[in-house]
């Protein structure tokens, strides 16, 4: 059996919250495009999704912006034509409605997923403050009801600056029980000044160095971990065991994601849905499997292997497999992408 | 330790080893390999599923041909599609491999340096091992004596695959001359790195049949046949005279003591007994875990069998056999005394009663506890209707009712168990997303289990009663979940 295919699926670019380091364009942030029926099916219907498992990410955007009845009517598209694959969504939590609530609970089996960070996001007025109080209401209606949403905070400047308290006051007043943490990039700055290395992989800022973000993880640990812990609240990073290997988002996953914009274009990560470099090709041109064999992807996977060369003798890579492949592994800060101190620190208090 | 006296049987042992499962092998037509296995030397003993046929040499142009072919005859003709049972090995990358065969069982790919560094793999090679890597197939990279591709390269690339790598020795080489000398080079560079240290996780032939016949040596078992995987021995004993296997042989040797000493054979068992030991200590922990999964999908009561059990000291299919009985007793005696109503319609084919159930002059049922009741005939007593069952639920309603003070204390009364066992939380409770009471911390406490178990074996015992109370109609069952109505956009979102 192949390893596992994750699908994610840009039902729209359009969001209803303003994040100003956000890997989409200003522009298509704005636009109202939807993702047809048709695409979605040309996207589906490739040998790529065939003998393996497979889950689908409904994306945008904000997806739930497209109402019900449209989102619906690709689900049950998806259903049709993949119908063991599993799907679930994004979405921000600022909006959540009761048809997503149900529609959670009846198609994606009670799993969503939501990311945040303690600053740099806005409404589309520009209140920080309003989106924060709208991301806590909608977070609190999926756990009131039952549904999971997990959070994955965003390591950025402003989050690391406002440190593991402020973050920890959010976390208690809400009622999530699951939060993991990703490494931040700037899209922002290099949608002005794109760079890519000539494997078609982008070379991506950071907002914050490595050691700054792990220090304030193991800072988060060291002091709230354990009333948190008291809480219910579980911290997937400071879960982690070689058996279940490395959880953090894109780590050695090139070959089996593909992302779908609603103009048809795809590409691979769903961090590079407007990162021109990456696009594989435009369904409404040629086919998913004909963009399989595509040398733009063949050679990003081929980067992608490379890169974690530089892990070579880290006694950890055999399952941290280098952290997310977007970000380089080393940024000079004397930390890694993986977090070696916190695999060191993880294995430490397994061993004890 | 030096390796024991070689015979021809040790030889071949020592490269090929056996790790493979058994097979029987046919070489097709097309293979330049000088040895081939035909057809009657095919043991029937062996399932088909097991045999398959090696493709030697072939080119990626060939393969993509042979792919178009049969997805012709899949569509065209109607033909089935092929049983994977084709090894191909050493393929040729004169193009990239975007179509594997449909009968691959495995693909090899044979080594090729890029034209300009020829230190590094040829862009071909490496976007086709990215694509045979997505396949279904399992495969291996093939490298030839004599290349001129940089053995870590190989090593990395084999490893992000999850390939293996075949040392491929010279075609044909009866002595020892300077391509078996440049083979044992080879061996030599890749032993070093590959037995270094605990980076290097793949297979590397026929070095690592070497160590496991060392290792058969030291614990005492000589295999009865040569090796039980024949692309093993077609592409390492078959083709090597007994004079170069042993100059091969040796020279592994050699590298092997120079990277692990001389006393790696002590470190090689003591550590294959560790992950023996090791294994055997996930299997039963797996076990335990899939049990325990078993539990909760096919028992109602799984919580309830997890205290029983930890306050027993029962097993844990112990304890639920035990709730199952106590709980078949209750219904066979409840049956007995207080049998469903007959049924009128439809007609029974059979009148007779079953020999399970037979009713006495006074119009007792008389049940036989030891006989087996089909599932369908099962299926039938549960739905028929038991106004007698019923009644006797209405007056133990009643009689609750009226020490509560009224049905609407009762109600009351069921709302605070309900509250109190949390079983109207039990999804939240079981996907850990509500915590449980302290009422169920106390029990976990005292019985010592998870203060979880507790809270939702509290809901199992709960629902005991509330079928109670449903059936005597003193609380109404829950309504079935509504059916989500769709709302229209709300119109709020202010892009676009």
């Amino acid at each position: 059996m192949r390893s596992e295919a994750i699908g994610f699926i840009n039902v729209t670019r359009q969001c209803n919250v303003d994040c100003k380091r956000c890997y989409l364009t200003e522009e298509h942030r704005a636009i109202k495009e939807r993702l047809p029926v048709a695409t979605l099916q040309q996207f589906l219907q490739s040998s790529f999704w065939a003998d393996r498992d497979c889950t689908l990410i409904w994306e945008g955007g904000e997806p739930s912006v497209i109402g019900p009845q449209a989102m619906q009517l690709l689900v049950d598209t998806a259903r049709r034509l993949l119908p063991s694959a599993r799907q679930t969504m994004v979405t921000n939590c600022f909006s959540v409605p009761d048809w997503l609530l149900a529609m959670v609970h009846e198609e994606f089996d009670g799993l969503v997923e939501t990311t945040y960070a303690l600053g740099n996001k806005f409404n589309l007025a520009g209140s920080e403050v309003i989106y924060q109080e709208r991301f806590l209401s909608g977070l609190n209606k999926f756990w009131s009801a039952g549904v999971p949403c997990v959070v994955n905070v965003e390591l950025n400047a402003e989050t690391v600056q406002a440190g593991a308290d402020a973050l920890v006051d959010v976390m208690l007043q809400s009622e999530c029980k699951v939060w993991e943490f990703d490494i931040s990039v700037d899209f922002a700055s290099f949608l002005k000044t794109p760079v890519y290395h000539p494997a078609s992989t982008p070379a991506l800022p950071l907002t914050v160095p490595y050691q700054k973000a792990w220090s304030f993880l193991a800072d988060l640990r060291e002091r709230h971990y354990a009333r948190l812990t008291r809480a219910g609240i579980t911290i997937g990073v400071f879960e982690q065991n070689p058996d279940a290997g490395n959880l953090q988002f894109n780590v050695l996953s090139e070959d089996r994601f593909l992302t779908l914009n609603p103009d048809g274009t795809v590409t691979t990560n769903p961090l590079y849905s407007d990162l021109e470099g990456t696009i594989l090709g435009d369904l409404h041109v040629s086919s998913l499997d004909s963009m399989i064999i595509s040398r733009n992807r063949l050679s990003r996977i081929s980067h992608e292997r490379r890169r974690i060369r530089a892990c070579h003798g880290c006694e950890h890579v055999s399952y941290c497999g280098g952290g997310p492949a977007h970000v380089p592994v080393f940024d000079g800060s004397g930390e890694c992408a993986g977090g070696l101190s916190i695999w060191n620190s993880s294995l430490r208090m397994q061993s004890a | 330790m030096t390796p024991p006296e070689s015979t021809q049987t040790d030889d071949a042992a020592a490269l090929t080893g056996s790790h493979l499962p058994e097979s029987a092998t046919t070489v097709a037509d097309n293979v330049d390999i000088p040895t081939q296995v035909s057809d009657d030397q095919v043991d029937e003993s062996i399932p088909e599923e097991f045999r398959y046929n090696l493709v030697f040499n072939k080119k990626v142009s060939e393969l993509r041909a042979l792919f178009e072919e049969q997805h012709r005859q899949i569509r065209e003709e109607g033909a089935e599609k092929p049983k994977r049972d084709v090894a191909y090995q050493s393929v040729i990358c004169d193009e990239q491999l975007n179509q594997i065969p449909l009968d691959a069982r495995s693909i090899g790919l044979l080594v090729q340096a890029d034209d300009q560094n020829p230190a590094m793999l040829s862009e071909n090679f490496e976007f086709s091992l990215i694509l045979a890597m997505g396949s279904s197939s399992p495969g291996t990279i093939d490298v030839p004596f004599d290349t001129s591709v940089d053995t870590r390269e190989i090593l990395y690339q084999a490893e992000s695959a999850g390939f293996g790598v075949n040392l491929l020795p010279p075609a044909n080489a009866t002595v020892i001359n300077a391509e078996v000398e440049a083979y044992c080079d080879l061996i030599r560079d890749y032993g070093r790195i590959s037995l270094h240290g605990q980076s290097c996780n793949i297979r590397v032939s026929p070095i690592d049949g070497y160590m496991e016949y060392l290792l058969y040596a030291e614990l005492g078992y000589k295999p009865k046949v040569i090796s039980t995987d024949e692309m093993m021995n077609l592409l390492y004993t078959d083709t090597m005279p007994e004079v170069v296997m042993d100059h091969v042989k040796a020279c592994i040797a050699e590298v092997v003591i120079e990277v692990l000493g001389p006393d790696f054979m002590k470190d090689l068992v003591v550590n294959t007994v560790k992950a023996l030991h090791l294994k055997d200590l996930q299997f039963m922990e797996a076990r335990a875990s899939i049990l325990e999964a078993e539990l909760d999908t096919r028992t109602p009561f799984p919580n309830m069998i997890r205290i029983l059990a930890e306050a027993t000291g029962l097993r844990g299919a112990d304890a639920a056999g035990l709730l199952f009985e106590l709980k078949n007793a209750i219904h066979t005696v409840l049956d007995k005394y207080l049998p469903s109503d007959p049924v009128v319609e439809p007609e029974p084919e059979n009148s007779t009663a079953s020999s399970a159930e037979v009713k006495n002059a006074d119009g007792v049922q008389q049940v036989d506890p030891e006989e087996k009741v089909p599932a369908e005939d099962s299926g039938m007593r549960v739905r028929a209707p038991n106004t007698k069952q019923a009644d006797l639920a209405k007056a133990l309603c009643l009689m609750a009712s009226s020490v509560a003070g009224g049905p609407d204390a009762l109600k009351a009364v069921w709302a605070s168990i309900e509250s109190a066992t949390q079983l109207d939380q039990r999804i939240n409770l079981d996907r850990e997303t509500t915590l449980p009471s302290l009422a169920a911390g106390r029990v976990a406490d005292a019985l010592g289990v998870a203060p979880k178990v507790a809270a939702l074996a509290a809901g199992e015992l709960a629902t005991l009663l509330q079928v109670v109370l449903e059936a005597g109609g003193a609380i109404e069952p829950p309504p079935p979940p509504a059916t989500p109505k769709p709302t229209p956009p709300s119109g709020l979102i202010a892009v676009g």
